[in-house]
């Protein structure tokens, strides 16, 4: 670029690209002979296509055959993969008859508390119509198979879903607890969230604190702090970037066998996720 | 028996074409071919194509994949590689979109050790001047950067990657000149 362009600059990346017929490639393959600039802008535009394909890196024997199995095991694999949705979706049916039981039984002990709220205030239906959906169902929101969290812990409702005006409202607050232990009865084992309101800025300081360790190369203690961070925050949207971070961080402490674990449990929980490639990479390795 | 399809097919001398005719009749044997013919290049694409090159595995996959579902759409005797740069290109632009949020959240994450190039060493493989034309064209802007890629380095002609990104030929030669000067400039100015 130091020197002045010629006018017939842009015929020489015509020529180049091979859009030029014949006649006119010939004219200027001629001037080129005569004009310095114009030689020089056709060296430097081949240069460039050498450059280019001299960067690429080469692909290790080992690494070929890996992603040719992966990209086959893919190709051949979608069934596998799409019928782990499938299996949740029978799973979420098979609980629900079991959810439409405990809110209409005058056995279940939610009827209790509906009939409580009706007739203490007139707008509890609505609050509590939405609690008969989610109460005995809160294990269907994510499953973690961490070794950490093997027991259901109930929660307490806070204060404000329950109507403080009942005079029954004892009896009442303690009948969430029942369902929502029965229900998972049949499922897997699976946890409640506690709802904390600084849970969202305790989750990005969680987070960050993971990926510094990551980043600094305290592979140890950045896999301990990812995967607490999917226990403690199984509704933030990070969990999946937890999970496989987690197997990351196992590979790289040199603790393989649990990274290839981790790596499984990220698979399981996200057969289409973003890393499933290099997930599978782990546990096959 | 290897290198036989499931069809019949002779894979090892069968033409790209034929290799698509048998996957698009759901036979999933002329993939692995397909992969051992092209991989190189639809990986040296999408290395480079990503802001993030760690995303290339999942890139050059998920290509191969698409590939065998569309080889329907496969025109006989049409050369494979701007089908196969031209779906590359299409999955990087969604990639690029859905990504975006977690191209951020790994910022960090990409200068560990995991990043597959730009070590040292890599540098002292490849080269200064490969760095620096690396480096130049991250950045390029993307729709410029596919172009570039997809003729200086995947060796296309400007009509079949015209065709391949669903864009007026004009458009290619245009953004192509403009990456041109961009590279040139930078390469050229850092080595000087």
């Amino acid at each position: 670029l130091n020197h002045p362009l010629c006018d017939r600059a842009p015929l020489v990346e015509a020529m180049v690209d091979g859009r030029l017929g014949p006649s006119d490639h010939a004219s200027t393959e001629r001037h080129l002979l005569t004009c310095r600039s114009c030689a020089e802008l056709a060296r430097e535009l081949s240069a460039l296509q050498v450059l280019l394909r001299s960067t690429s890196r080469p692909i290790l024997p080992l690494q070929h055959q890996r992603a040719r199995l992966a990209l086959l095991r893919g190709a051949a694999g979608p069934a596998t993969a799409k019928r782990r949705p499938r299996a949740l979706l029978v799973a979420v049916l098979l609980t629900l008859p079991v959810a439409a039981w405990a809110a209409t039984s005058p056995l279940s002990p939610l009827r209790l508390v509906d009939k409580a709220s009706q007739a203490s205030t007139p707008s509890a239906p609505a609050t509590d119509a939405g609690r008969r959906k989610h109460s005995p169902q809160p294990p269907r929101s994510r499953e973690v198979a961490a070794p950490s969290v093997e027991t259901v812990v109930p929660e307490t409702p806070p204060a404000s879903e329950v109507p403080s005006t009942s005079p029954q409202q004892e009896p009442a607050r303690a009948t969430p607890s029942v369902s929502s232990s029965r229900a998972p009865s049949g499922t897997r084992i699976h946890r409640q969230t506690p709802v904390r309101p600084e849970s969202g800025a305790s989750a990005a300081q969680d987070f960050a604190e993971a990926m510094h360790a990551l980043s600094r190369g305290d592979f140890s203690a950045s896999a301990k702090q990812f995967e607490a961070f999917a226990s403690a925050h199984a509704q933030d949207p990070r969990v999946e970037e937890a999970t496989y971070l987690t197997a990351i961080a196992l590979e790289r402490s040199g603790r393989i066998s649990d990274a290839k674990a981790a790596a499984e449990r990220y698979l399981a929980l996200y057969a289409n996720g973003a890393h499933r490639t290099y997930a599978r990479r782990i546990v096959t390795e | 028996m290897p290198g036989v399809a499931a069809s019949g097919l002779q894979l090892v001398h069968a033409t790209d074409s034929e290799l698509f005719a048998g996957l698009a009749t759901g036979d999933l044997g002329p993939l692995g071919e397909l992969f051992d013919r092209h991989h190189a290049s639809v990986r040296a694409f999408a290395e480079r194509v990503l802001a993030n090159p760690a995303d290339a595995d999942d890139l050059v996959q998920e290509t191969f994949l698409t590939a065998s579902r569309a080889a329907a759409s496969f025109t006989p005797g049409a050369p494979a590689k701007p089908f196969l740069l031209g779906i590359a290109a299409q999955l990087a632009r969604r990639k690029r979109r859905s990504f975006a949020r977690l191209r951020e959240l790994l910022a960090s994450f990409e200068h560990a050790p995991m990043a597959p190039r730009a070590t040292p060493e890599d540098d002292l493989v490849t080269g200064q001047e490969s760095a620096q034309l690396n480096a130049a064209l991250g950045r390029l802007p993307h729709r410029h950067r596919e172009v570039v890629l997809m003729v200086d380095l995947g060796g296309l002609s400007g009509v079949e990657a015209a065709k391949a990104l669903g864009i007026p030929a004009g458009t290619v030669w245009r953004r192509l000149h403009e990456a041109r000067v961009q590279l040139r400039a930078r390469v050229s100015r850092r080595t000087t």
